[in-house]
Order: structure tokens, then C-alpha cells, then sequence
């Protein structure tokens, strides 16, 4: 059976990106929802299938937010960040197979204010569910103070960067470029503060090699996207973003970073080459990229795990300007993880499809036909869609 | 005057196969590693299964704890408030001679001294009577 092209995303929608909100997190979510429901032009009741954020909200309370009394597909993916844009291969099966027709995947979370509630703020037993690593996670790194995902990844960056000498200045491309985005973006975090190289490595060491500016911005948000038939899409107002292609991968073992044989060997080398394969096109095709950026180097692995350079390559990719919104390839025109917010890199998906609208404003790359988003997530599993307007 | 409470370090309360291995390591006085006991392919984190052979028999092998540094954590900023006195700090992946990788503290090394590379000793010490705690020392 060959899925490729059969379903189309019809509607995207994020909340603001906010730090600290009085919106609980179901709140956040059904926001999202709704407005991309709308955006998709169907009644929130002709949703059949769901896709819900690993934790806060179940896909059956969301259902019964929707007045949608038919649902035929319902599944949540724990892939962490690379759950999203997994979840886009999930609900094409579902769709190409007949199961559902009109699909929703949502996240959403209280990345800022979990870890700051108001003094006032009522406790909540909501929350997001343990990855599947949690259990090694507990037992074999939290005792040794590693318990954080910028500790968890510094175990293969540490080898990254020592095996293709790759320096501070490097991983600094990925965050500024991402800044200078998050200037074009009306929701991003930190549009309008601008962000030099001095300001770069003057940030604090978290963990070795990552910096303060290395790091991705903890935030309260939403975001939503639909799906449905090709067909079906012919009858809404926007043009239609095709999924041509995707694929999931995870590392081996995957809920254990130290006893990889190949320790840099992340899920997204595995599930590239696949989701390119299935698409029908190759890297050297793409209008843009929307990396997920949890951190900056992370990026850098991802950019050679997707072959958009060799590997150790992505120091001289990045430094190229090719990722600048001028560039060959623009990466993260919204400003990513990193400087416009985190909503699960579900707000990738939203600002591809904005693109392949042509209706990314001031971001806009010009023409864009084709473009890719990955996911990445948990101890290094991961997730790509090639998209393409319709 | 209240004195805020000092912030203890997370020991974990192991189960299971993970409790084995920390008994097996506190009882012999020494870092233990599964193997397999008809392969003989030493494994960690504990499996039931052995992912070569698929056997379920298995024992805990006393190991010297010779390795070298495989990679590692080095920290200078923590959530873990056990461990804010602690900064900066490395957490060491040892990959024994054995073969299979253990994650330890690495003790008396500034950041900036470790390599990876680098010859390190495994030794285990009790943190109560079912966690063995891994250290990590330069050798």
C-alpha cells in the first residue's frame, strides 16, 4: 500500500507562546484544537480521529469537548518531541486506510509554568506522561545527578563535538539563525530581542558544550493540526499540504543512551532515508527545513542524519548561511524551539504548512513547494515528513 | 529562624532485576555486570532476555572495574538541588573492558581534566542495603 500523498493537512493552529498563563493546560489544547478545526473550515463534530498530547488531556475528553460522538481512531504516540510529526504518519495510515477521515493531533503543555507555578495557582494532578526511558532514566542516571535532557544528550554531544571538532561558534549559527527568524514572527518569544555572537558566549555553561543560548525556550502553548483525505480537501478553503512521505526511527536501544554501539546514531538516521524514499525526492529538493531544536547541536546531528550535508559536515553547512531565511535551504523560518517557543515541535508542522500556503508573511521563502520538518524526542527517537504543496 | 532543610541526593528504591544487580554488587564489594549464562555476553542495563541469544539464564560476574572514559556529563548548572553544592560536577560513562558502559561520579577531577579516553576504576559503595553506588577514579 503505498501511502504517499494520501492525506493532506487542511488546518494548523497554535495559542500564544506565552511564559506563565492562567489557562490550564486542557484549556491550552482545546484552544489549539478549535482554532485549527476552523481554520480547516469543518464542524469540531466531524472529527473521527485524535491524537492527543502524551498526558494533560485524553483523546476521549477532547471528543466530548468537540461534540464528536464517531470517533474511529485514537492513539497517542511517546515519542516526546518526535510525537508530533510521528503522529503525522500515524493518521495518514489512518486516513489512507479508511479507519478515520478527519484527524487531529494536538500537544500542548506548561513548559514555563510547571516548574514556576503562581503562588495562587490551584495544584493540578494534570500532567505529562513519563517517557518510556523513565525507568533507566530513574535507576541509572538520576543518581549520578543527570536528570534533565540537556545532561541525557550531552552524553552523545560530549562525543559529537570531540569527534568532528566541532566549537561553540558553530553551534551558535543554529541559534542565531533562529533568532534572526523569531524577528519575523508576530507569536515568537523572542522576536524583537536581538541576540549577538558576544551575547551567545557570554551565556552560562549548562551542561558541556551547551549554553544557556543552546538551549530551547520553556513555554506554555498549544498547537494543533488536522488532516483528511486528499479528496476531502478539495472542498476547504486552504490549499492543501500533502503528506508525500515519513518515517519514524528509534536508537538502539532506545530507552538507554550509554550502551549504544553507536552512541551518535540517533532514530532520524534510520527513519530519513525511508520517509526520502517514500516521498520520491531527495534532500537536495527542499524549499526549507524545520529542524526540531531542542538544542543547538542537536540540530547540527540532525542536519547529517536527514543527509543534508556528511557526517560532521554541519559546521561548514550552518556557518554557509545556508539556513538564513535568504539561504539555499531556510531552517526554522518561525524561530523554533529556540526563539519563538516549544510546543513540541507540533508548531514546525503549523509554520511548514503556513509556508506551503505561501502564507508565512514576513517569513515567507519564496515559491516553496516542498519542505521537511522532523521531530525529535525521548533519549534520540525520531520522526520526519517531506510536505508539499498541493 | 527557620533553617531550610537540606536537599538530600535521590537514591533510588531498585526492583526487579535492577535490585539484583545492586545486591549482587553489594554483597560482593565490587561492580557485578549481568551475563548471560550460556553465552556468555555480559549486558547492561539488566534485560531478562539476552538480546544475542535470547536465553533467560543469567548470573551477576564480579568485574574488575577497569574501563575508560567513554563519554560523559559535565554539569554546571543542575534542577536537582541534591546536587547544587555539588557543581560543577562530571557523571562519567565508563565502558569496562568487558564491554558494556556504566554511568558513575567521577570524583577529584576538575572539568577540563577529564578526556574521553581517558583509564578509569568502577567501585561500588553502599547507599543503604540496596543501592550500590558507582565511583568513578582516574587511575
Amino acid at each position: 500500500m503505498d501511502i504517499s500523498g494520501a492525506a493532506a493537512i487542511v488546518g494548523v493552529a497554535e495559542t500564544d507562546y506565552m511564559r506563565g498563563t492562567e489557562l490550564s493546560v486542557p484549556e491550552l489544547v482545546l484552544e489549539a484544537t478549535m482554532a485549527a478545526i476552523a481554520d480547516a473550515g469543518l464542524n469540531p463534530s466531524e472529527i473521527d480521529g485524535i491524537l492527543p498530547p502524551p498526558g494533560f488531556i485524553s483523546s476521549e475528553e477532547i471528543a466530548a469537548n468537540l461534540g464528536a460522538d464517531d470517533i474511529r481512531y485514537a492513539v497517542t504516540v511517546h515519542m516526546g518531541g518526535a510525537s508530533p510529526v510521528a503522529a503525522l504518519q500515524s493518521a495518514t495510515m489512518a486516513i489512507a486506510a479508511g479507519i478515520a477521515t478527519n484527524v487531529v493531533i494536538t500537544v500542548g503543555w506548561n513548559g514555563y509554568s510547571a516548574m514556576r507555578p503562581r503562588p495562587d495557582a490551584r495544584p493540578t494532578k494534570r500532567r505529562m506522561e513519563a517517557g518510556p526511558f523513565v525507568d533507566v532514566s530513574r535507576n541509572f542516571y538520576a543518581p549520578y545527578g543527570v536528570r534533565s535532557a540537556v545532561q541525557w544528550y550531552s552524553m552523545y554531544i560530549q562525543r559529537y563535538v570531540e569527534l568532528y571538532g566541532v566549537e561553540p561558534t558553530d553551534a551558535a549559527q543554529v541559534a542565531l539563525t533562529c533568532r534572526e527568524h523569531a524577528h519575523l514572527n508576530d507569536k515568537a518569544l523572542m522576536g524583537g530581542r536581538p541576540m549577538t555572537m558576544d551575547d551567545y558566549l557570554a551565556s552560562p555553561l549548562i551542561t558541556e558544550p551547551m549554553r544557556k543560548f543552546d538551549c530551547c525556550l520553556e513555554t506554555d502553548c498549544a498547537a494543533a493540526v488536522v488532516l483528511t483525505s486528499p479528496e476531502r480537501a478539495k472542498d476547504l478553503p486552504h490549499a492543501p499540504v500533502l503528506w508525500l512521505g515519513g518515517a519514524e526511527g528509534h536508537p538502539y536501544p532506545a530507552d538507554e543512551i550509554t550502551n549504544r554501539p553507536d552512541m551518535l546514531k540517533l532514530g532520524l538516521d534510520s527513519a530519513a532515508p525511508r520517509a526520502f524514499a517514500m516521498a520520491g525526492v531527495q534532500p537536495a529538493d527542499m524549499d526549507f527545513l524545520q529542524i526540531y531544536d531542542c538544542f543547538t547541536y542537536v540540530v547540527m546531528m540532525e542536519l547529517e542524519a536527514i543527509g543534508m550535508c556528511p557526517k560532521g559536515g554541519a559546521k561548514d553547512f550552518v556557518a554557509d548561511g545556508n539556513i538564513s531565511l535568504e539561504g539555499r535551504y531556510p531552517m526554522n523560518t518561525h524561530g523554533g524551539l529556540l526563539s519563538q517557543g516549544h510546543a513540541w515541535g507540533l508548531n514546525h508542522v503549523v509554520e511548514a504548512t503556513r509556508q506551503l500556503r505561501h502564507d508565512a508573511g514576513d517569513a515567507q521563502v519564496r515559491g516553496a513547494e516542498l519542505g521537511v520538518v522532523t521531530g525529535y524526542g525521548d533519549l534520540g527517537d525520531g520522526s520526519m515528513a517531506v510536505l508539499a504543496r498541493g | 529562624m527557620s533553617q531550610a532543610k537540606p536537599a538530600r541526593k535521590y537514591v533510588p528504591k531498585p526492583e526487579g532485576l535492577n535490585l539484583e544487580f545492586h545486591l549482587a554488587c553489594l554483597e560482593a564489594g565490587t561492580l557485578c555486570i549481568q551475563r548471560c549464562a550460556d553465552c556468555g555476553l555480559f549486558r547492561h542495563p539488566q534485560r531478562w532476555y539476552c538480546p544475542s541469544c535470547h536465553s533467560r539464564n543469567y548470573d551477576f560476574a564480579p568485574v574488575a572495574g577497569s574501563g575508560h572514559i567513554y563519554s560523559m556529563a559535565v554539569n554546571h548548572f543542575t534542577i536537582d538541588r541534591g546536587w547544587a553544592d555539588e557543581l560543577p560536577y562530571i557523571t562519567a560513562v565508563v565502558e569496562l573492558d568487558e564491554g558494556p558502559r556504566v554511568v558513575g561520579s567521577l570524583r577529584d577531577v576538575s572539568p577540563g581534566e577529564a578526556s574521553l579516553g581517558q583509564p578509569v576504576r568502577v567501585s561500588v559503595e553502599p547507599r543503604g542495603a540496596e543501592f550500590a553506588y558507582l565511583w568513578v577514579d582516574t587511575v
